[in-house]
């Protein structure tokens, strides 16, 4: 018995490990970010589509970068930091009206992306 | 002879008014286009400077904090994005038209995203797509 507990404690957090690590398909989640039911599933879809989001942005960044000498290079970085921290202080102001709710995370989250998916758009326009 | 010198001169000088006032892609050469976009930064500047303390003073301590913290640092954004933008340019007579015309854009934008997040900031839900979609 004691042997068996040992085992599930140890199989546990690779199994967590590996679901941490999965795509990002809902199944695995156990639910369907496209309707999903109570607010701690809406606020890791949320959560989920915020990293979509950054992943996204950052091969723009990437692709971006490469375009440019080394002086663009060196204003597109710094550009692109100031806008990282302009973007966490606006949503947390933003989404200041839910703290200590449930809701924050997704307002929060749902804040991030939006601007995120606009600078990745604008990254793509070029200057 | 002379009279209709002056007409010309007159007319003339009542066409360029309203291209004065229109957008700055109108204007003859490099300087007036770089003086018509740095005063449409400086009306853009006058409109956001009066939303932002608008929207401050109706907040509580707290709150102004998060707001200011957040102005500072799109401040600081807006200036090292103008700056990548504009990189092209350095030392060209178009400069100032690209800083003014950049400065304008962003700052048009951020005017919209304040206004759009005060709304969201006093808890209306609407401002939110996913928000009232939810359980709790």
């Amino acid at each position: 018995m004691r042997a068996w507990i040992i085992a599930a404690l140890l199989v546990a957090p690779l199994a967590l490990a590996a679901r941490a690590a999965a795509p990002a398909d809902d199944s695995q989640e156990g639910f369907n970010c496209a309707n999903p039911t109570t607010q701690i599933e809406i606020n890791i879809c949320a959560d989920k589509d915020y990293r979509r989001a950054d992943d996204a942005l950052n091969r723009a960044y990437k692709k971006a970068m490469a375009d440019e000498d080394a002086h663009g290079r060196e204003l597109l970085r710094t550009a692109e930091r100031a806008w990282i921290r302009f973007r966490d202080a606006h949503c947390q102001y933003a989404a200041s009206g839910s703290e200590g709710g449930s809701m924050h995370p997704m307002d929060y989250d749902n804040c991030v992306t939006e601007l995120t998916d606009l600078r990745t758009k604008q990254l793509k326009e070029g200057r | 002879m002379r009279t209709l010198i002056l007409a010309a001169l007159a007319a003339l000088a009542l066409t360029t008014v309203p291209a004065a006032a229109g957008p700055c892609d109108q204007m003859r050469t490099q300087e007036q286009s770089n003086a018509c976009a740095e005063s449409d930064y400086k009306a853009a500047t006058a409109e956001i400077n009066r939303l932002y303390n608008d929207t401050l003073a109706k907040y509580d301590a707290k709150n102004q904090t998060l707001l200011r913290t957040a102005e500072r640092a799109w401040i600081t954004f807006r200036d090292a994005e103008c700056a990548f933008r504009n990189a092209g340019n350095a030392g060209a007579s178009t400069w100032p038209m690209v800083h003014f015309s950049c400065l304008a854009e962003l700052t048009r934008k951020r005017i919209d995203e304040l206004k759009a997040a005060h709304d969201c900031q006093a808890g209306d839900l609407t401002c939110n797509q996913n928000a009232d979609s939810g359980a709790d």
